[in-house]
């Protein structure tokens, strides 16, 4: 089986540290950006299979990209964990269309289980 | 000023509505200017910076809250939720907050103004707070001059785009050079220490266009943000419009008003009753406190005696304490002894005497406002503005004093020199078995010279001139 690839999108240099090391520990293969122009510009050239992003971003923001990837059909099937320390009704304000939510601080425990649920099922275009 | 026939608008003010710090500032920062707040880890910059973002929107501003070497966002926002002043519903529109260790990591400086200036204009924002800037240390003449650099670009981007701008720096434990730098102003806040003690303490390094209260101002941190109380004695004061002696008050002693020509105590004026230990100055306060009402509300400030043991003291001559506080025209403040701020205390008072518009003060005693860690230094400077401060706001005040308590304080030297900051002077002593008393001094006025007997009975205090025994 192929390893599969997972986008951290996060300004905030340790988390993004943090959430790499975890996530290849767990035999994932990672890619980093830290912002949601630097995550477009990376997918050009890569399908990572879930896109882990923070929500408040410099230049563009967490929902701005989650609107990004909806709206490309090359990039619509991918899942999308958004992760802030806002809260989810916040986030939902402004983009809605993810498969799951993180309220950080999070712990790994919160967060392997999610991502390999998304992982393991492919997304199904609409949901 | 002006230029060409033109006339120069004054520079707008940007209020940070920080308690304390506008009037510390005389009027809050000027619009568009650079600002660093320096100050070790744990000092409170994140908490002001914070403060000063969320009053900022809520008055219809947007902020950019910008981090390099900080804590997570996460955390942070985990720290600030216990804040009064947080408002999760600000948080992105009106507040954004975002990251740039990256671009530091990558292009130094000169990548974070790059980020800075499409964010600025993206987020709209008026109020810009870097937390976490590096300062270059002394021996990288390189980095110092990217620092200057740095400094200088961000004030041109503030100016065009209209943006307060706050550094929040560690310093690395060296001061930001005031001479080097282009910024606008510089805030100091640092732990002094006092023995065993700490105080918080805040200071304007540099302040351009503006007069500012100099000197170390008192701050501290509570689940409301930053509250800086500044130096009472700093601040500017205000010239008393009564002129004294035309308005007499009773002392609650018909006895001890007699002692007085014309009888009474001087509206507006300030006693020092003095003595030791079980001569009865507490009860002439509460005898004084007695003789409130709703034209002349009154406030005792107490350190020492609890509320309930007042109330047996009062009984003891005849008042009903418990009355006098249902009534509402006589308040008691209890002060819970530790480690109290003496600006605190001071401005607490003033803010209590304003909002109750109390006119009948009683302070149990200075030995409470003298076990607080400046009063050491500063007691007598701060006490001489105190009373000022209630001359001119009509309160007539007893201090009651006890010199053997300033001596174990350490602080025996402000006794000796304290009546001359009083307008009148009640010694009391105790003679054998009899306590007497004797009025040392009334500012401007006739008095009885002599000492007096005091008589201390449920039938209440009783001030007979005959000589006491021994």
């Amino acid at each position: 089986m192929a390893q599969q690839t997972i986008l951290v999108v996060e300004d905030e240099y340790g988390s993004a540290e943090v959430l790499q090391l975890v996530l290849e520990i767990e035999g994932y293969r990672v890619l980093l950006a830290s912002n949601g122009r630097e995550a477009l510009d990376l997918m050009a050239q890569h399908r990572p299979d879930l896109v882990l992003t923070d929500f408040m971003m410099p230049i563009m923001s967490g929902a701005q990209l989650g609107a990004a990837l909806r709206e490309r059909p090359a990039t619509s099937p991918i899942a999308i964990v958004m992760m802030s320390a806002a809260e989810e009704s916040v986030v939902r304000r402004q983009f809605r269309d993810y498969n799951a939510f993180l309220r950080k601080p999070f712990s790994v425990e919160a967060l392997l289980p999610v991502v390999r649920k998304l992982v393991s099922t492919p997304r199904l275009t609409g949901t | 000023m002006q230029i060409a026939g033109k006339e120069l608008a004054p520079l707008a003010r940007f209020q940070t509505h920080v308690p304390g710090l506008d009037e510390v500032l005389e009027g809050g920062l000027f619009e568009s200017g650079v600002y660093i707040v320096q100050g070790s880890p744990g000092v409170g910059k994140t908490t002001l910076g914070n403060q000063i973002c969320f009053a900022h929107v809520r008055s219809g501003g947007r902020a950019l809250y910008l981090t390099l070497l900080a804590e997570s966002h996460a955390r942070m926002m985990q720290h600030m939720r216990a804040q009064t002043f947080f408002d999760p519903s600000a948080i992105p529109a009106r507040i954004y907050y975002i990251s740039a260790y990256r671009e530091l990591e990558s292009d130094g400086l000169k990548g974070i103004l790059a980020l800075l200036r499409g964010e600025l204009v993206r987020q709209h924002a008026s109020l810009l707070v870097i937390d976490g800037v590096l300062m270059p240390s002394d021996s990288d003449g390189a980095a110092e001059q990217r620092m200057k650099e740095f400094v200088h670009e961000l004030q041109s981007v503030a100016t065009i785009l209209g943006c307060n701008v706050l550094m929040l720096t560690s310093g690395r434990g060296r001061s930001f050079d005031p001479e080097q730098t282009m910024v606008d102003g510089i805030f100091l806040m640092e732990d002094r220490a006092y023995g065993m003690r700490e105080e918080r303490v805040f200071q304007v390094s540099k302040f351009r266009g503006s007069r500012t209260a100099r000197g170390r101002h008192s701050y501290c941190i509570t689940n409301h943000g930053v509250h800086i109380y500044p130096r009472l004695e700093g601040m500017p004061l205000e010239e008393p419009t009564e002129a004294a002696c035309v308005r007499f008050v009773t002392s609650g002693a018909p006895a001890l008003d007699a002692l007085f020509s014309p009888p009474g105590i001087g509206n507006a004026t300030c006693t020092l009753v003095q003595g030791p230990g079980g001569t009865g100055k507490t009860l002439l306060g509460l005898q004084f406190l007695s003789k409130c009402s709703p034209e002349e509300p009154g406030l005792m400030l107490c350190f020492n005696e609890p509320r309930v043991r007042l109330a047996e003291m009062a009984a003891s001559i005849g008042l009903d304490f418990a009355a006098m506080s249902e009534r509402g025209h006589a308040q008691v403040r209890w002060i819970c002894p530790g480690d109290q701020v003496l600006d605190q205390l001071g401005h607490e008072l003033l803010a209590e005497i304003d909002t109750g518009r109390v006119r009948r003060l009683v302070v149990d005693g200075i030995a409470g406002l003298a076990d607080t860690s400046m009063f050491h230094e500063r007691g007598y400077r701060f006490l001489s503005a105190l009373l000022h401060e209630l001359r001119c706001r009509g309160v007539t005040a007893y201090f009651v004093s006890d010199a053997d308590a300033l001596a174990a304080l350490g602080v025996a030297h402000v006794s000796d020199g304290l009546a001359v900051l009083f307008d009148n002077v009640i010694d009391m002593t105790l003679r054998g078995q009899a306590r007497a008393l004797h009025v040392l001094k009334a500012r401007g006025r006739q008095y009885a010279q002599a000492e007096q007997v005091l008589d201390i009975s449920p039938h209440g205090l009783r001030i007979e001139s005959t000589p006491p025994p021994g």
